[in-house]
């Protein structure tokens, strides 16, 4: 990577001044004895554009009926497993959902999407979207034998919503403070001269896009709000409107959740202003996104990337969220009514990348708690692990199908109970490999996915 | 926090008022001596875990002065409570799990204990309005003068003895809306869930309820089943009926409640079918165990996790769950001749057993076996029992209670104490919840003020609400209280009882919110998990709305009432004195006071509408102070 020694050196400079302002911080301790191990070498630098956007399914996407076995041998098998909640082939057929990837799979495997995420075919058979077979947490490679003896570490709490969220985003159960977008961001720092909108949720408060010198910026899917009793006058007095700024920015107060709630107000009327005019001043987008929560979500990323020439940053990473996912009941309801939201969204966000242009330079992907058991437990699925996920974006070798397909077959060589899946490829490989397309070095790859350490491969290749 | 400064010097005599620097395993790393630094030998006195320390460290506690030494001095580089070590990763670790570096376990009850008097302080106005804040909806003037005429245990007593009021399905039943369209509303479950919250007399019990209603979650948004806002609001009614009741008859409720039963798909679910691969729905089975009893890990009776090898021990595995899934098979809404489905009767009545559903064979989970041809009821009676028993509940339960009404970072002790009440209520019963809510409320830790984050929490959106709503009479004079959701981060109060977006509530108990002093600190703090840039405007501008109503707002006809308020208009330093007393138990520095009282001193007066207009802008810039928003 070539980059000017002077943009280096500010970056460095940058990268240890946060560093070294967190390192008295009490409990960052370990990581502050890493960074001074690591030294010179972390800060990054990049002259050009690019955006990582994490779609997070919340709840626990039910893999099984998302990329569906379809080769009539496999599709039977999956059929038997999962009874009453098996999608027929037919289906697939119907909806034009059947995948014919560049690289065919091993021993006539096909595979097909569900119905309802037919928005997306057209990026697949473009190459801009790719699937990820059977990904999840692991704390190492590890085979079903080792799981069923115990004899490896496997990530703590697994099944469990709230941590294995946390452990997508960040690699530790819930209480971390820090995600694996948010540390992208620490590392880019120099590139964001506007830090606060390196790391964007518009899906509420998200470990993922923290990092550890890097605070995620929360923006709402309307735009961002302002507060009324600012804009002059309150209760007809100008002077009370004055006290109002005054008070609310207050961060001296006693204790330090004063302090903090201070600072997040000053932070919300500065980013307020900013963002509402760079948004004003941005090109409309003709781009037609569904009025869904998701949709909402993403078409303000889309406005936000199209604003991207005034905010003054190189590198963004975004989170949204759609939630609903936990279908232990009702599933085929529910399930295509979430698939086909996914579709309609992450279809007109391809649509409005292409029309700004950005296409190579946005990556999205989704992600979710866990994948779910294939078993049914008479109307839904239960809590599982390993799951199917999309990337999608001009740089990614799409029309393709990455990572092992699981065999779908009770005490199959997968299957960990119930029809849950042990995942063949890690959450950190997966992190490793978009940090790694984002532009963070080879050796910088541990400050971001602590785990890719202990995998041979750290570049699943899903870029081109 | 500013900018982290040096270490505190070492050369430093005086006691200083409590500040964020000062929990006792910090100052023993800055070679800070001071009294309330924990001694075991002298702290099992007569309750459990309270330190002795001198009058004048616990006086300069309370004042609220940061001092001008070092407030929020940098924490040492010694060891934090709650904030293990994690080795950097190295291709040679593989053996065991590697915490990412930087990556903070969550953060347990991690401040050390602080040092307390036996002697609660003195009961003064001051003092009655902290203790309405933590244990009421808010009050008004009067109210916090009557009760700290009656004191302390006067006022619980008082809460304790009330009887209870028209129950929430009485209420809405009386209005019709278990007819007509109202069956598939569910609007109205929040109107009496308002209704209730600001006008029963029985505000302790309501209270209660309301921190049951986020350990024990449903969503009135995405119940399923007959009448959502019937079945939402007999959901409530069963919170209330245990509220000062036994756990175990609250748990028993709680499961087999219609409203549960939807949300976590208990009902319906069946034994497995080997022939079709249908197995039980584990839904239930997983989330009364992880989040309504006993927890994720094995924790000491002071609430902090057992470690094993340095790892917290998990409390169950799948096994456990697919065991406890088989035994809470069979339950469904009632039916049968007569019962129509479409209508209430579903809603409020108890789910019943099917036993052709119910799996009759030998079922294992935490160590109990419930032999082969149980029946649905007894299995589920030994199933609850066996949760119930379990140790881990009294300081799981009782830290969630004491992080509802207290602070989100109670010491170790402290949870110790209230655990151990839950244990034993003195007359060899488990599980007394009146005698936890009196134990968590008479604790000295609830009683003094401790201006540390540790002994602070932020004031959730819906209790900010409230409070003003009480303090200032609001009424509906309809009748409707038709406020509805208030969820809408953006324009309303990014929060609304009930109507939390998971059985994961509006927030976890163990949130660290990133990025801040707070994190560094190893402190959690759930209120923060909902309050962001976006939420902090809409709460803003929704309180302006709400306080500079006149004849209703947002659709409803809720309407304050200043009278108290207005004959000090013409006087700020008695208007902010009257507002930092009710709102804010005394809570508002002198920089927060001197800019309202600026402000208020710069308007226009000499008409009502003048006064009114001082008032309000009086009330939301007390509203808005962060002084005002942390309770501690």
């Amino acid at each position: 990577m070539k980059r000017p020694v002077t943009r280096d050196a500010a970056a460095r400079r940058e990268f240890l001044r946060r560093a070294a302002s967190l390192s008295v911080a009490g409990v960052a301790a370990p990581w502050a004895l890493n960074l001074s191990a690591i030294g010179d070498a972390a800060a990054q630098s990049a002259t050009d554009y690019k955006a990582l956007v994490c779609v997070f399914l919340l709840g626990g996407n039910d893999n099984g009926n998302t990329v569906v076995p379809y080769d009539d041998a496999t599709h039977q098998a999956y059929a038997t497993v999962r009874g009453g909640l098996a999608l027929p082939r037919s289906a697939f057929e119907a909806a034009g959902t059947v995948l014919t990837p560049s690289v065919a799979l091993a021993g006539g495997q096909r595979l097909a999407l569900a119905p309802d995420l037919a928005p997306l075919m057209p990026a697949f058979d473009a190459g801009r979207l790719g699937v990820l077979m059977n990904v999840g947490p692991l704390v190492q490679p590890t085979t079903r034998a080792q799981y069923l003896a115990r004899s490896v570490p496997l990530p703590p709490k697994l099944f469990s919503h709230n941590d294995q969220q946390s452990t997508w985003q960040s690699g530790n159960p819930e209480g971390a403070i820090s995600g694996w977008g948010g540390r992208m961001g620490d590392l880019f720092a120099a590139d964001n001269a506007a830090s606060t909108f390196a790391c964007i949720s518009t899906g509420g408060t998200s470990v993922f896009v923290s990092g550890r010198t890097t605070a995620s910026y929360q923006l709402n899917s309307a735009g961002p709000v302002s507060i009324t009793g600012l804009s002059g006058s309150l209760f007809g007095s100008a002077a009370a409107s004055q006290a109002l700024r005054t008070l609310v920015t207050a961060a001296t107060g006693p204790s330090l959740l004063e302090q903090e709630h201070g600072k997040l107000v000053g932070r919300s009327i500065a980013a307020t202003t900013t963002v509402a005019a760079a948004l004003a001043a941005a090109p409309a987008l003709a781009a037609a996104f569904p009025a869904t929560g998701l949709g909402n979500q993403l078409k303000m990323v889309a406005r936000m990337l199209s604003a991207r020439g005034s905010l003054d940053v190189r590198r963004q990473v975004f989170f949204v969220t759609l939630g609903g996912f936990d279908t232990h009941d009702d599933m085929l309801v529910t399930h295509p009514a979430l698939m086909t939201q996914l579709g309609n969204a992450l279809g007109a966000f391809d649509a409005a990348m292409t029309e700004l242009g950005i296409q190579d330079r946005v990556t999205t992907f989704t992600a979710s708690d866990f994948g779910r058991t294939l078993s049914s437990n008479g109307d839904g699925s239960d809590h599982g692990w390993g799951s199917h996920h999309f990337v999608m974006g001009g740089a990614v070798r799409g029309r393709q199908i990455h990572g092992t397909p699981p065999v779908p077959a009770n005490g199959g060589p997968d299957d960990v109970g119930q029809g849950r899946y042990l995942p063949t490829t890690s959450v950190d490989q997966l992190g490793a490999t978009l940090a790694t397309w984002f532009g963070v070095s080879a050796s910088n790859l541990p400050l971001v996915t602590p785990g890719i350490v202990r995998y041979t491969v750290k570049d699943i290749g899903l870029f081109t | 926090m500013a900018e982290p400064s040096d270490p505190v010097p070492a050369t430093r005599s005086r006691p200083a008022p409590m500040s964020d620097a000062m929990v006792p395993g910090r100052m023993q790393d800055q070679g800070l001596a001071l009294e309330i630094r924990p001694d075991p030998s002298r702290t099992r006195i007569a309750v459990p875990g309270l330190v002795l320390a001198s009058a004048a460290v616990l006086a300069a506690c309370g004042s609220g002065d940061p001092g001008s030494d070092a407030p929020g001095a940098a924490p040492g580089p010694g060891p934090t409570a709650g904030a293990a070590p994690a080795p950097a990763p190295s291709a040679s670790s593989g053996a065991s799990p590697v915490p990412a570096p930087g990556a903070t376990p969550a953060p347990g009850p991690s401040p050390a204990p602080i040092a307390l008097p036996l002697t609660l302080p003195p009961f003064d106005l001051k003092a009655a309005s902290r203790l309405l804040a933590q244990a009421s909806f808010g009050a008004d003037a009067a109210e916090i003068r009557r009760t700290q005429a009656i004191g302390l245990d006067g006022w619980l007593d008082e809460q304790f003895a009330m009887p209870r009021g028209q129950s929430h399905v009485d209420w809405m039943v009386g209005r019709g809306y278990n007819v007509g369209t109202f069956v598939n509303s569910r609007a109205e479950a929040s109107h009496t869930i308002w209704r209730a919250f600001i006008t029963r007399p029985d505000q302790l019990r309501q209270r209660m309820t309301y921190a049951l209603s986020q350990i024990f979650v449903i969503s009135a948004s995405t119940i399923s089943g007959p009448c959502p806002s019937i079945g939402a609001g007999h959901f409530m009614d069963v919170l209330e009926t245990h509220a000062f009741g036994q756990f175990r008859d609250l748990l028993e409720a709680v499961t087999l409640s219609p409203a549960m039963g939807g949300y976590l798909s208990m009902r319906g679910s069946q034994k497995a079918n080997p022939a079709t691969g249908r197995q039980p729905d584990e839904n239930f089975a997983r989330e009364v165990m992880q989040l309504f009893t006993i927890g994720l890990t094995t924790l000491e009776p002071d609430g902090t996790p057992r470690l094993a090898n340095g790892a917290p021990i998990e409390t169950y595995g799948p096994a456990d769950v697919s065991g406890l899934a088989r035994a809470l098979t069979g339950w469904d809404f009632v039916s049968g001749p007569g019962i129509d489905p479409a209508t209430e009767i579903r809603a409020i009545t108890p789910m019943q057993p099917v036993a052709s559903r119910h799996e009759t064979g030998e079922k294992r989970f935490l160590g109990t076996v419930v032999p082969a041809g149980t029946g649905a009821r007894e299995t589920l009676s030994i199933a609850l029992d066996t949760l119930v028993a379990h140790p881990n509940v009294g300081p799981f339960i009782g830290r969630q209670l004491i992080q509802r009404l207290v602070c989100s970072n109670p010491s170790p002790d402290y949870v110790q104490r209230v655990a151990a009440v839950f244990a034993d209520n003195g007359a060899r019963v488990r599980g007394d919840l009146k005698a936890v809510l009196r134990a968590i409320l008479t604790d000295p830790e609830a009683r003094w003020p401790d201006t540390r984050a540790a002994g602070a929490k932020l004031t959730e959106p819906v209790l900010r609400f409230t409070q003003w709503a009480r303090a200032f009479g609001v009424n509906s004079p309809s009748g409707a209280w038709a406020l509805g959701d208030t969820s809408d981060a953006a324009t309303r109060l990014g929060q609304s009882p009930l109507r939390s977006v998971s059985v994961f509530n509006f927030y976890r108990p163990g949130h660290v919110p990133p990025n801040t002093a707070l994190a560094s600190a190893g402190l959690v703090a759930p209120e923060m998990q909902i309050t962001s840039e976006t939420s902090v405007a809409g709460y803003l501008n929704f309180m302006q709305t709400a306080i500079g109503s006149s004849t209703g707002f947002l659709g409803s006809d809720l309407r304050p009432d200043y009278a108290s308020l207005l004959p000090l208009a013409d006087d700020p330093n008695a208007l902010v004195d009257a507002l930092n007393l009710t709102l804010a138990a005394g809570r508002l520095g002198d920089a927060a006071q001197r800019t309202i009282r600026d402000a208020v001193t710069a308007m226009t007066t000499g008409t009502d509408t003048h006064r009114l207009q001082r008032v309000r802008a009086a009330v939301l810039l007390t509203m808005a102070c962060p002084d005002y928003m942390v309770l501690k």
